[in-house]
């Protein structure tokens, strides 16, 4: 009901309550969006912590690359199922983190090394973070076109060379490379065996 | 009658919102044809992905070749005479 004594164009009661809601929106929005975003700088920092064990385990000498790799992969997938990862990266969720057939493996190509069959510099665990909470979308003035953030979360540290690697690459051919130099043994050659020392 | 003024600022209030309108209509085509807000964030996401990925404040793509990686400082394979 409008009090006729009154110029409604010089009124400002009510103003304030309306600056407050502006206001309220855009502070809920901002806290949103900087909240968002913390978020996802701590769980790239949690997955690169997952690369790092999963690239650690992957490194230690074993019998076969593959096995190295598998020894890896195990590593990996007892993190994801483990808290807190099984939490903050669970599919579906505000963060996920998506491994192929094998995290683990030279990635020399994939940067485009200049040598990258001369060291092992690329070896290690690849990860694939995707943050869906970054999947904003704005209302009127257009969404993400581009959709969440994804990136991939590397950690290379090598990896020993495995016992297959060693005899084949290594002790074998040392061993023949003795044998070519023509000198006679007191048994057969046949009856040598190759014992690995660890040293190579 | 014609001379009553009463109703003007109705009238005026009401070609005022219709100027504003129309002007936020053209700002927010203009916004959305030239992909405003999503560059906005898109733009700075390839930064902290390669910052992530390279470890270098470059698109990712571009920080692909800085990686430290590529540093010839790790080990000495081939040692110099």
């Amino acid at each position: 009901m409008i009090n006729k004594g009154r110029n409604i164009l010089k009124d400002e009661s009510g103003s304030i309550a309306v600056d407050f809601t502006f206001g309220l929106t855009l502070a809920i929005v901002s806290m949103g969006v900087f909240f968002a975003i913390s978020l996802t700088l701590s769980m790239v920092e949690l997955t690169q912590y997952v690369a790092f064990a999963t690239s650690r385990t992957y490194h230690a000498g074993h019998l076969s690359q593959a096995t190295q790799a598998a020894r890896g992969d195990k590593k990996l997938r007892n993190l994801l199922s483990t808290e807190p990862f099984k939490t903050m990266l669970k599919e579906s969720g505000w963060f996920e983190v998506k491994v192929e057939d094998s995290a683990l493996g030279n990635y020399a190509t994939e940067f485009n090394a200049a040598d990258p069959r001369g060291r092992d510099i690329f070896e290690g665990a690849k990860l694939t973070f995707t943050a869906d909470i970054l999947d904003m979308s704005f209302p009127i003035i257009g969404g993400n076109s581009d959709g969440p953030f994804t990136t991939n979360v590397f950690s290379f540290l090598g990896r020993e060379p495995s016992t297959q690697e060693c005899m084949e690459n290594f002790f074998k051919q040392k061993t023949n490379l003795i044998q070519g130099l023509g000198y006679t043994y007191p048994v057969n050659a046949s009856a040598i065996s190759v014992v690995p020392d660890n040293g190579c | 009658m014609v001379k009553s003024q009463s109703g003007q600022a109705s009238v005026e209030f009401i070609i005022i919102a219709v100027v504003m309108v129309t002007i936020s209509i053209g700002i927010i085509k203009a916004l959305r044809d030239r992909n405003v807000f999503p560059t906005m964030v898109s733009g700075p996401s390839d930064y902290l992905r390669g910052m992530v990925e390279n470890g270098v404040w470059k698109p990712y793509q571009q920080g692909k070749a800085l990686h430290p990686s590529h540093l010839g400082r790790k080990v000495a394979i081939k040692p110099s005479n």
